[in-house]
C-alpha cells in the first residue's frame, strides 16, 4: 500500500520545513526514467489528480524512504507544478506557533543520508547543493 | 505609534525566519534590568499591542541594536506572549502568498559570530550551540 510521505492536513493549509533540492519536473523524471502520465481528470488517486506529482511521490516513497517530495506552488490538487522540492522533512509551521530547529545536528545527521539517496537515484549532487526550502500555505 | 520592524504586509498575516534564542518574556525583563514601561512611557514606541512587557523589551533591544528582529510569535493584536524570539532574519514574507523560500544554510550560518556579538551587546549572553533557527507564520484571517 501507498503511503503519501508529505504534510497532509485536514484543513487547505499547508507547509514544509525540508533539507533538500528544489528541481524541475521534466528533468526529475528525466533522471528518474519515468515518462510523463497523461492527464486523467476522472482519476482521483490520492483525491488529487495531478498524476505526474502523484508519479514522482510514489518513486520517492518507495525507493528513497525517509526522504519526501513536495510541491513548490499551493496544492489545489489539480495544477500542475514545474518543480518540486526532495528532502528530508525537518518539520511543519502550525499557524502562530514557533518551530524552533536545531540546524548544525540536524544536517550533521541527515546531510549524508541526503545526498546519498539522491545520488542513488541519478539526482547527483553535493553538499553545497543542499538548501533548506520553506513553504507555507494558508489555503485561502 | 511606530511601524513594526519585521515583516509586514497588507494582509493580517506576518511570519518570520530568525537564527537567534527563543527567550523567556519574564525572565528576559530579569535578565535585561527591565523595568515594565507603560504605553505613555513607551510613547512613540509604542507598536500597539497589549503585550507591555514584549514591547518593553523589543523597545530596548531595538534602540541598543537595530539589526536585531524581536518577533512575538502571538502576533501583534494578540495577548500576552509567554516567549520571544530574537536574532537576525533569515528572510520572510514569500511564503505568505504560497512561495517557497530556499536558505543557503551554511552561508547564513557563517554571520553567527555577528549574531552572537549582537546578542551580547544588548546584554543576551549565549553560546553558540544555543542558536537555533525559529520559524513562524502568523495567519491574521
Amino acid at each position: 500500500m501507498k503511503t503519501k510521505s508529505g504534510f497532509v492536513s485536514n484543513s487547505s493549509s499547508s507547509s514544509f520545513i525540508v533539507r533538500g533540492i528544489e528541481i524541475k519536473v521534466k528533468k526529475l523524471l528525466r533522471l528518474f526514467g519515468l515518462k510523463k502520465p497523461k492527464r486523467n481528470k476522472q482519476n482521483e488517486l490520492w483525491g488529487c489528480e495531478d498524476e505526474t506529482f502523484e508519479l514522482l511521490n510514489e518513486y520517492v516513497s518507495e525507493r528513497m524512504n525517509p526522504l519526501s517530495i513536495e510541491k513548490t506552488i499551493r496544492d489545489d490538487g489539480y495544477t500542475e507544478c514545474d518543480s518540486v522540492v526532495i528532502g528530508m522533512t525537518w518539520g511543519d509551521m502550525g499557524d502562530g506557533s514557533v518551530e524552533s530547529i536545531n540546524i548544525e545536528e540536524k544536517m550533521e545527521d541527515d546531510d549524508e543520508n541526503i545526498i546519498d539517496k539522491l545520488n542513488r537515484n541519478n539526482v547527483k549532487v553535493t553538499k553545497k547543493d543542499l538548501r533548506l526550502h520553506i513553504f507555507y500555505s494558508s489555503g485561502g | 505609534m511606530k511601524t513594526r520592524q519585521g515583516f509586514v504586509s497588507n494582509s493580517s498575516n506576518s511570519s518570520f525566519i530568525i537564527r537567534g534564542v527563543k527567550l523567556k518574556t519574564s525572565k528576559a525583563l530579569k535578565l535585561l534590568g527591565l523595568k515594565l514601561k507603560t504605553k505613555e512611557e513607551l510613547g512613540e514606541d509604542y507598536y500597539g499591542s497589549e503585550d507591555l512587557a514584549f514591547e518593553t523589551i523589543q523597545n530596548y533591544i531595538n534602540k541598543k541594536c537595530k539589526k536585531l528582529y524581536v518577533e512575538n510569535p502571538n502576533g501583534y493584536e494578540e495577548g500576552n506572549c509567554e516567549s520571544f524570539v530574537v536574532g537576525l532574519s533569515w528572510g520572510s514574507g514569500e511564503f505568505h502568498y504560497g512561495g517557497i523560500v530556499s536558505i543557503d544554510v551554511e552561508k547564513e550560518m557563517a554571520k553567527d559570530d555577528e549574531i552572537l556579538a549582537m546578542l551580547n551587546k544588548v546584554g543576551i549572553v549565549v553560546d553558540k550551540k544555543d542558536l537555533k533557527l525559529h520559524l513562524c507564520y502568523i495567519c491574521g484571517g
